[in-house]
């Protein structure tokens, strides 16, 4: 119990100034502000164990078509004049297989002509470009030259991503169906190319779930009329009962209709676009005659090779300037076997190195991820490499070092070893 | 002085004024308050709409990485390691049949090509050295006391004897390899099935026995010569009196083995180690010959996944739960096989017996309630379950040409397309060519090796699904007195342009080379000439899965090479 003393006034009371309750505001803010950062924190980690999830997978389907097709190893570029040549078992051969990248590189004016360099040499054909000209350090296979861009992105892409364009509730038994028009919103918002049989680019998918909610169906659209919001799934784009020269999809030389299981009930639709997000090329190392070293690289959105004058482009190589003492006197060693340390030399912009990243040691094709940048004076970065290099970086007949060339592609989400192939 | 009293009065009788907020410093404050609360209120109904969001995508990874991971573990154990179907009568002495890459089998059910959700993968597995063995139950059943009781089978002299004797060994409650009663079973064989059902993906395993007594080891029956005194328990006559009675009245209830009633003795027999083997004769037991496996008919061979033959819904397979059911106040009722096959326990496979398919539910209404609901539930919300196979002739390929560009493969004297501007048949999936894709079995194609008129035996899919099995060299389908071809098989005719040995009726069914309606197809690729067999390369299932609190649909292309280690 307070007691207070007659003649003796209790201690005063006194409120908090705004000061006060700004500095609590303050400081309640900077709490909030950390805990607030923790989300996207905690999103991007999430984000990146989607990406290695979906890279995982990747990785072992483009096992299964180099296990289908060991003549990415044996004759990448499948002459079969030079099947029983030794050109692909020599030791110390180094190329890449990328589908997607070879197609890019092909046709990066987006004119269906092929890129030269100065030399007349096909930037399609090496993986790397030394300033304007093509290097002549890793090779690059499609491995098959006939294909198309979608044939690419098939075969070396991953076609479980989606973007989701429109959703409606939308009700009705549709069973059979092999068309449908679509509410009136659905289509005006799409940002997409029609040609001249309407099929449409970037690919469209609608997805339509059934009334009791425990399946959906999913059909790549062949044809979007915006005229009526008619849009089809069957290859008879005509209607004509017949099979026209461009309607056989998927190549198997019949008419495809397509049409919905039977008793169908759909309740919802979902628009959806195809995104090629994730993408895989093969490096190959032929260590020994009969034995080559695979790793499948698996990118994110990666950025393909596009104008090869652009001093961003995403295949430029840069010099490996490491120095070390070699028999008494300071060398220039480049890859040097053992060391994690590489220097790294450019001009102008700094090359998009990223912690936690990827380069490419060109010289020996060889991946190689990014553990810390130790240094950067504005022309040499240097940077702590893991593992330390495996192999130095080869020299020439002079023993000069040679193929001391790295370069930083963006996006890639893992390299994964598949160890060595016959 | 008056005031320093005066002063001295009011600190004596009253306290100090409090200095607290002024009205304006109160505004400032609550605005600003509000305005923070807003700002923040804002950013985290973001952040948590974005980790709700990351929530199911990382649910959905976690479940493909589960179904993904138990498909490449089975796949990779299968048994048949050339996934290559056996002609009707193929020589199987010829070296070039390599029968020991071609143990057990692989079948696959394309119901409608264009339905997403009928297929069927369905194979034999066995571990690798040094793996963990498969796993499942024996006898774990609870008696009218609500005890667990072991189902123990006497020995030839019919004692079932005790802890102190010593219990027969060659028993499935052994094989797991423990002295105790554990009621746990496993084997380094199984038949696996994979299937959707409603929304749901099953996978059912049943173990191939492998006894840990020498007896019978290769066999599988507890019991040489006497296994029919032994498994006669799934018996009405050998459940004995009294409430534990019924203990045994359903096979699958209590044991997770692969069996089948044997139609000589009308008694339950296991399958072993042999039932792998294709090489036997037409009364042998393989799990190559359809009647034998799980899921078909042991009379016809059919398999039942339609609850009736005509327009009946698809099921996929019986579930643990339809296979396990069995009345408590009357256990001669419910699913009998394969203990038994009786008029008040008819036989689940045949499709005279009724059935009718709860579309609602997902169940079986004749068998619904089984004790062992849900422990075949692999995945719930999945809504793709869909199966193509890897067809060489397909088409031909980036390079448009058949067979290698450039190449008269086949050598018949025109390299990649005929006179007539058309693709050589002889090249069109040449091995080494960049020929096929991955397409639905039964496509409405022209070309191809599993289009639907490739369709060998229509009598095998006379219910309208269509199917890819292993087959067995000597399976006579439909009681033909000749053994039946599989109901696909691709192979190409080599460089004589005919099947098989030129001018000689490989296969004895009275045609040379040519049949009725061409070349004698069930010729095509027989073992030690110069044709060239296509055994499946490869397999694509793309599956669906749905996470239902974000609504967020995921799916995944999974692709597995069917020759891995193989030329």
């Amino acid at each position: 119990m307070r007691t207070i003393l007659p003649g003796k006034a209790p201690p005063a009371r006194r409120g908090s100034t705004l000061t006060e309750v700004l500095v609590a505001l303050m400081i309640m803010s900077i709490g909030l502000v950390s805990l607030a950062t923790l989300f996207p924190l905690a999103t991007l980690r999430a984000a990146k164990a989607v990406q290695v999830t979906a890279a995982t997978d990747l990785r072992y389907n483009a096992d299964t078509l180099l296990t289908m097709y060991p003549e990415m190893i044996l004759n990448p570029d499948l002459d079969p004049l030079s099947d029983n040549l030794p050109g692909f078992n020599q030791p110390s051969l180094n190329w890449v297989i990328d589908p997607i990248g070879y197609q890019a590189a092909l046709d990066s004016n987006k004119q269906g002509q092929v890129r030269l360099d100065p030399q007349n040499i096909a930037y399609a054909d090496f993986y790397g470009q030394e300033g304007n000209l093509a290097s002549r350090w890793v090779r690059r296979y499609p491995f098959n030259r006939g294909m198309t861009k979608s044939l690419a992105e098939d075969f070396g892409g991953m076609p479980d991503t989606v973007s989701i364009k429109y959703e409606k509730t939308v009700t009705g038994a549709i069973g059979g169906a092999t068309e449908m028009t679509l509410p009136a919103d659905a289509l005006s918002s799409l940002k997409i190319d029609l040609d001249n049989a309407n099929r449409p680019s970037p690919p469209l998918r609608l997805t339509l779930f059934s009334a009791d909610g425990r399946t959906s169906v999913s059909r790549d659209l062949t044809q979007v009329n915006p005229g009526n919001n008619l849009v089809k799934w069957t290859e008879d784009l005509n209607g004509n009962g017949q099979l026209d020269a461009g309607e056989d999809t998927n190549l198997n030389g019949g008419l495809d209709q397509h049409p919905l299981p039977p008793n169908f009930i759909v309740t919802s639709i979902r628009l959806e676009e195809h995104e090629a997000r994730y993408s895989w090329m093969l490096t190959i190392r032929r260590v020994v005659s009969g034995l080559a070293e695979v790793d499948v690289v698996v990118f994110f959105r990666r950025n393909l090779p596009a104008d090869p004058n652009d001093a961003k482009s995403d295949e430029r190589l840069y010099p490996v300037v490491t120095m070390a003492t070699v028999g008494g006197k300071p060398t220039m060693v480049g890859f040097y076997q053992g060391s994690p340390v590489i220097d790294v030399q450019y001009d102008g912009a700094r090359p998009p190195i990223r912690k936690g990243g990827f380069l490419f040691d060109a010289g020996n094709a060889r991946w190689y991820r990014i553990t810390n940048i130790l240094s950067d004076n504005g022309s040499r970065v240097s940077l702590l490499i893991d593992p330390p290099a495996i192999i130095s970086s080869p020299r020439d007949d002079n023993g000069n070092v040679a193929g001391n060339l790295v370069m930083f592609p963006k996006g890639v989400v893992e390299v994964f070893s598949l160890g060595t192939r016959p | 002085m008056k005031q320093i009293v005066l002063t001295k009065r009011r600190l004596a009788t009253s306290p100090r004024p409090r200095a607290g907020f002024t009205l304006v410093e109160m505004l400032v404050s609550v605005a600003l308050v509000v305005l923070m609360m807003t700002l923040f209120a804002s950013i985290f109904q973001l952040a948590t709409g974005a980790m709700s969001t990351q929530k199911g995508l990382a649910e959905n990874d976690q479940r493909s990485r589960l179904v993904l991971n138990a498909l490449r573990n089975d796949l990779s154990r299968r048994t048949m390691k050339l996934v290559l179907p056996f002609a009707a009568a193929e020589d199987v002495t010829q070296p070039g049949a390599q029968m020991s890459l071609r143990q057990g089998y692989f079948y696959v059910r394309e119901g409608n090509p264009d339905d997403p959700t009928d297929d069927i993968l369905q194979l034999t597995v066995a571990t690798n050295p040094g793996e963990d063995p498969f796993f499942g139950i024996w006898g774990r059943r609870l008696n009218a006391s609500g005890q667990v009781e072991a189902l123990l089978l006497p020995d030839q002299n019919g004692n079932l004897g005790d802890q102190a004797t010593g219990f027969w060994r060659n028993q499935p409650e052994f094989d797991d390899g423990a002295a105790d009663l554990n009621f746990a079973a496993s084997s380094p064989r199984a038949e696996v099935c994979y299937f959707l059902r409603n929304g749901s993906l099953y996978r059912r395993v049943l173990l191939i026995r492998q006894p840990s007594s020498p007896s019978g080891a290769t066999s599988g029956q507890p019991q040489e010569g006497e296994q029919t005194l032994n498994l006669g328990v799934f018996q009405a006559s050998g459940w004995g009196n009294g409430s534990p009675a019924q203990k045994y009245a359903n096979f699958y209830a209590c044991a997770d083995f692969s069996a089948y009633l044997d139609p000589s003795s009308n008694l339950l027999k296991f399958h072993g180690a042999s039932s792998l083997d294709n090489s036997g004769s037409w009364l042998s037991v393989s799990l190559g010959n359809p009647r034998y496996r799980f899921g078909h008919n042991v009379i016809t061979g059919m398999p039942r996944e339609l609850s009736a033959l005509q327009n009946g819904s698809y099921f996929g397979r019986f579930t643990h739960e339809e296979t396990s059911a069995f009345r408590y106040t009357d256990p001669s009722k419910g699913f009998g096989y394969p203990g038994r096959v009786t008029a008040d326990s008819p036989n689940p496979y045949d499709f005279n017996t009724a059935l009718t398919y709860n579309a609602e539910a997902g169940k079986i209404v004749e068998y619904a309630g089984g004790v062992r609901a849900g422990e075949d539930l692999l995945m719930t919300n999945v809504h793709r379950f869909d199966i193509k196979l890897w067809d060489p002739g397909l088409h031909p390929g980036p390079d448009l040409a058949a067979g290698r560009a450039g190449f008269d493969d086949d050598g018949n004297g025109v390299t990649d397309f005929l006179p007539n501007g058309q693709l050589d048949p002889g090249e069109l999936g040449f091995p080494g060519s960049d020929d096929g894709g991955f397409i639905d079995l039964g496509h409405n194609g022209t070309r191809g090796f599993y289009r639907a008129s490739a369709l060998q035996n229509p009598a095998y899919c006379a219910d309208g699904a269509f199917r890819f099995d292993t087959w067995h060299p000597q399976v006579k389908f439909n009681s033909n007195d000749r053994p039946s071809p599989p109901p696909f098989r691709g192979a190409l005719p080599g460089k004589d342009g005919l099947p098989g040995d030129r001018g000689f009726d490989d296969d004895q069914n009275s045609q040379v080379d040519y049949g009725a309606s061409g070349l004698d197809r069930n010729e095509l690729g027989w073992p030690g000439t110069d044709d060239i067999p296509l055994p499946l390369k490869a397999i694509q299932i793309r599956i669906t899965f749905f996470e239902n609190s974000t609504r967020q649909l995921r799916d995944v292309t999974f692709l597995f090479p069917l020759q891995t280690g193989l030329q």
